[in-house]
């Protein structure tokens, strides 16, 4: 309570001072809020948004009378620097950073500071910008905790060996995630012994977690049933991929992370779920801290993953479930029509 | 006339034909290779299992294959193509979309191997018109066309039920099915360079490109052949490649790049050109494959293998440029 | 050596020479290389181009084995035009140039390299068909050829790396003679060689002239030259400026000619 007070009066603070300067140029004209959005940094990721642009940033922004101007960096580090210019350029109020390129963000992040523009980004922290990501450690537990009824209903909570697929290059992400998947599952089955849980790099991929896994099974003969948890889908494929290729014998369950490979018809068959993130949907959310810097009481500086400004809610869904969401491209058409409610809301199986 | 004597030249201390150097290149490099499982059993005797030599014999399928496309270009005098993985990932990519467009498997396999034989062919032409080094040309292909796959595909998505995901995980004759291609293509390259006429030439220019166009061999016609079999190569590469990877990633050729030039350095082939043996190279390529299973038993995980292949890489290309060394100072 | 009994075979030069070349002038860039150089040799004769460094004697070869396209002039063979517009082409004609430093493989053996571009295949119909050499077939012939020459060399099989500077020119050259059903040509075969294995070579250059060959010699050994060749031609600053029989003139002569002192 206090902490908000001190907040308050700081703001009242910042807003006075504001007052002393703004008047000789307000007095001209209110200038009207502008919303950017830089799109596209990281491949793979923005399947929808790619060639679309971001309509749940434009449907909000229009709903609330602001301006709205859209670039697309293009998955080109290069490309996002011009970009930065380009905003500055626009005199924008506030910029969406959608999946930066990590490598040119401090460089991009001079220029807006430089020019004043406050940052929200999504899933990249950089310091200085608002953080909006989904809740990792909810989303690996939620996954685990899926996975460990699976194994309870199956194997009796007794698999005889967790394959941990980890990407330790994503960090702190894959700390929560991967980790949070162990955590869930032992909240499901919480006898299942040390010994039993196999870290491994998988680094996200299945042309990496595969032979890893293969690896791991090989020196592990006599295990046969065989439970994967990992960063995201493709490190839980190849090591689901890698059960299969030693031979029959093996059984093999798997719960991944991020739904990339969950929904279509080309699922694994050992892939037994998955949690969807939303990333199209993310701007659903970034106007909750859009709509107070647009009010001039811009909320506290909360720029890490893991001390995040916003956090997005994960949903874990069956494969049986995934089937039953339509795909990215659909979905966004339809939060755009509302953009106050979140994908979460409108898809994640209760 | 009278004969001069064979006793009036100085005779050479080095009388070595290239088959018995291969056949000794082999014999180290089996030597090493049972000195590995030999200290792996002694640690843990269930090293020698079926799992094991599954996943020894998995581990080979891609490595191999592509190694075998990098010799025929290192053999060939074409120094490196560091554009293979492209040409892998091309056959794999296109084997998703003309599956996703209902071709027949034999169809669409070959026509997804042809694609990459086009992309080789753009090498060559590179490579013999424009006559820039192959390795600045495949450096820059190679990026060029990671970048290009990564715009136009994102990603390909194998269908599980499809009788490639089937070929990547089966068993034929007690191997993966998917080693096979890798053993039969270790068999055609070493008669092709052994006993066919083509492949003399290929080794006749990789040994000295000015002598070989004397004696009327074209040097172009070589080049090309050279780049674009090493594509053909790599595309077969991505037969395999498409059956053990159901999301097939533009970025994913970085990890075989420096076990295929690892395995083929060490197999003895020169990077000046003219001599390697592809028995050699079947044999490097197992030892390799078996070096992250092995780690795995001693208790370390697999990803210390690139940095042992880059120790052995260090290693097999010193010894290389020390025979290279010797042979000119000679 | 038996150097004075070919000099029977200078009656041969009157007939139609087995290759010829005239007025030819190369340019590479702005260095005129070869200007209105000429040259011939006969069947049984062997002829040798002397001059100074820079003369254009190497440019000369290249433009007889095909690996030059001159701007101007004209060959024949055996008194018929011809144009070169590769080294195939001069091969097919049947010219063999033996290079100095070109001319074997270093990672191929000696069978091999004998064979190089023209690998015999395999009498089978069908391994034939397929490309499949006769390895057998041509060790035997190159140790026929080489037996022929009087060279020995101790394996066929090991690479030619191994060998000794006199054991690759020989092998050079007999690699020549078992193609070159007409001109051969030698560009220095004797420089960086030993006393003996000099004598080892001119040998087999003489060997080759009582097979009825035409020989060209490009050499800076006075001494070889005259133990070995018929006729001297010689080349200073891009043309042929005189031809002499070899018995008929003197080292002495011939340096002049070559320096420039006495005049063509």
């Amino acid at each position: 309570m206090s902490l908000n007070k001190s907040m308050a009066i700081k703001t009242i603070a910042i807003i006075s001072a504001l007052a002393f300067i703004v008047p000789t140029t307000s007095a001209t004209a209110a200038p009207k809020f502008k919303l950017c959005v830089a799109l596209g940094g990281i491949p793979g990721i923005l399947g929808a948004l790619g060639t679309t642009g971001d309509p749940i940033a434009k449907a909000g922004a229009k709903k609330r009378g602001w301006d709205y101007y859209e670039v697309s960096n293009k998955l080109d580090a290069p490309t996002a620097v011009k970009n930065a210019d380009l905003i500055v350029q626009q005199k924008c109020s506030a910029l969406i950073q959608f999946n930066g390129r990590p490598e040119v963000n401090p460089t991009i992040a001079k220029k807006l500071a430089k020019a004043k523009i406050p940052v929200i980004t999504y899933d990249i922290a950089q310091p200085g910008w608002y953080f909006l990501g989904i809740d990792n450690l909810a989303a690996g537990k939620a996954g685990g905790a899926a996975l460990g009824k699976l194994i309870k209903e199956k194997w009796n909570c007794q698999p005889d060996l967790v394959l941990e697929s980890h990407g330790y290059g994503a960090g702190i992400v894959d700390a929560m995630r991967t980790g949070g998947m162990v955590e869930g599952l032992k909240s499901v089955c919480p006898d299942i012994d040390k010994s039993k849980f196999k870290p491994f790099e998988g680094n996200g991929e299945i042309a990496v977690s595969q032979p890893a896994a293969r690896d791991i099974l090989a020196a592990n003969p006599t295990a046969k049933k065989i439970a994967v948890v990992g960063l995201n889908d493709a490190g839980v494929v190849g090591s689901l991929l890698a059960a299969r290729q030693l031979g029959s014998g093996y059984e093999a369950m798997g719960w991944g992370q991020d739904g990339n490979l969950i929904a279509g018809d080309k699922v694994d068959p050992d892939l037994k779920g998955s949690v969807l993130y939303f990333l199209e949907g993310y701007s659903a959310y970034a106007f909750e801290v859009l709509d107070a810097i647009a009010k001039k009481s811009a909320p506290k500086m909360r720029d890490g993953a893991v001390n995040p400004a916003i956090l997005v809610k994960p949903c874990p869904v069956s494969a049986a479930q995934a089937q039953g969401i339509p795909v990215d491209s659909v979905r966004i058409k339809k939060l755009a029509q509302d953009p106050s409610k979140t994908l979460y809301s409108i898809y994640c199986p209760k | 006339m009278t004969h001069l004597s064979s006793s009036r030249f100085k005779v050479p201390s080095l009388r070595k034909s290239a088959d018995s150097e291969y056949l000794a290149t082999i014999l180290i490099l089996l030597a090493v290779w049972i000195f590995l499982v030999v200290i792996s059993v002694i640690n843990r005797s269930d090293f020698l299992s079926k799992a094991t030599f599954s996943a020894v014999t998995f581990n080979m399928c891609i490595i191999g294959i592509l190694a075998i496309g990098q010799g025929f270009v290192v053999i060939s005098g074409g120094i490196l193509d560091l554009s293979i993985t492209v040409s892998m990932l091309i056959t794999s990519f296109m084997i998703v979309v003309f599956y996703d467009r209902g071709w027949n498997t034999p169809l669409l396999i070959i026509v997804s191997i042809l694609c990459a034989g086009v992309f080789g062919l753009f090498n060559s032409i590179l490579v013999v018109w424009l006559r820039i080094n192959p390795l600045i040309v495949t450096l820059a292909t190679g990026f060029a066309g990671g970048g290009v796959l990564l715009i136009v595909f994102d990603r390909g998505l194998v269908d599980p039920k499809s009788s490639i995901a089937d070929f990547g995980t089966s068993h034929l004759f007690g191997f993966p099915t998917a080693w096979w291609p890798m053993a039969l293509l270790t068999i055609g390259a070493h008669f092709f360079f052994k006993y066919s006429r083509f492949g003399r030439h290929f080794l006749a220019v990789g040994g000295n490109p000015l002598s070989s166009k004397a004696m009327g061999i074209s040097l172009k016609q070589m080049r090309v052949a050279t780049f674009v079999g090493a594509s053909i190569i790599g595309g077969i590469a991505g037969i395999v490649f498409a059956g053990f990877t159901p999301e097939i990633r533009p970025n994913a050729g970085t990890y075989y790049m420096l076990p295929v030039i690892a395995a083929v350095v060490l197999a003895g082939f020169s990077l000046a050109g003219g001599r390697g043996s592809f028995l050699a190279l079947f044999v490097s390529v197992g030892f390799l494959s078996t070096i992250p299973t092995a780690l795995v038993f001693f208790g370390l995980e697999s990803i210390w293998q690139t940095f042992i292949q880059g120790f052995i890489l260090i290693i097999a290309v010193s010894i290389d440029a020390y025979r290279i060394v010797k042979v000119k100072g000679r | 050596m038996g150097t004075a009994d070919h000099r029977d075979s200078n009656a041969k030069t009157l007939l139609t020479p087995a290759i010829e070349a005239k007025n030819i002038s190369h340019s590479f860039g702005a260095v005129q290389a070869l200007v209105s150089a000429n040259i011939s040799v006969s069947a049984g004769e062997v002829k040798a181009i002397v001059g100074d460094n820079g003369a254009g004697k190497s440019t000369l070869l290249k433009v007889l084995s095909g690996l030059v396209i001159p701007d101007k002039g004209e060959i024949f063979i055996d008194g018929k035009s011809i144009s070169f517009s590769s080294p195939v082409d001069a091969l097919k004609s049947g010219i063999q140039t033996v290079y100095q430093d070109l001319a074997l493989i270093d990672t191929m053996s000696a069978t091999q390299n004998v064979f190089v571009g023209r690998e015999q295949l395999s009498s089978n119909w069908i391994l034939g068909k397929l490309g499949v050499v006769n390895d057998r077939h041509m060790h035997q012939e190159a140790i026929k050829a080489l037996s022929d020459l009087g060279i020995k060399i101790p394996s066929l099989n090991a690479t030619v790396r191994s060998m000794s500077g006199g054991q690759r020119q020989c092998l050079a050259i007999a690699r020549a003679m078992l193609f070159g059903h007409k001109v051969i040509i030698l560009d220095e075969p004797t420089a960086a060689l030993g006393v003996h294995e000099s004598a080892q070579v001119l040998s087999v250059v003489d060997q080759l002239r009582s097979k009825g060959l035409a020989i060209l010699i490009v050499s800076h050994n006075m001494q070889h030259v005259f133990k070995i060749t018929d006729s001297i031609t010689v080349m200073r600053l891009g043309a042929s400026v005189a031809s002499r029989k070899t018995n008929e003139t003197s080292p002495e002569e011939i340096v002049g000619l070559i320096t420039g002192a006495i005049s063509g």
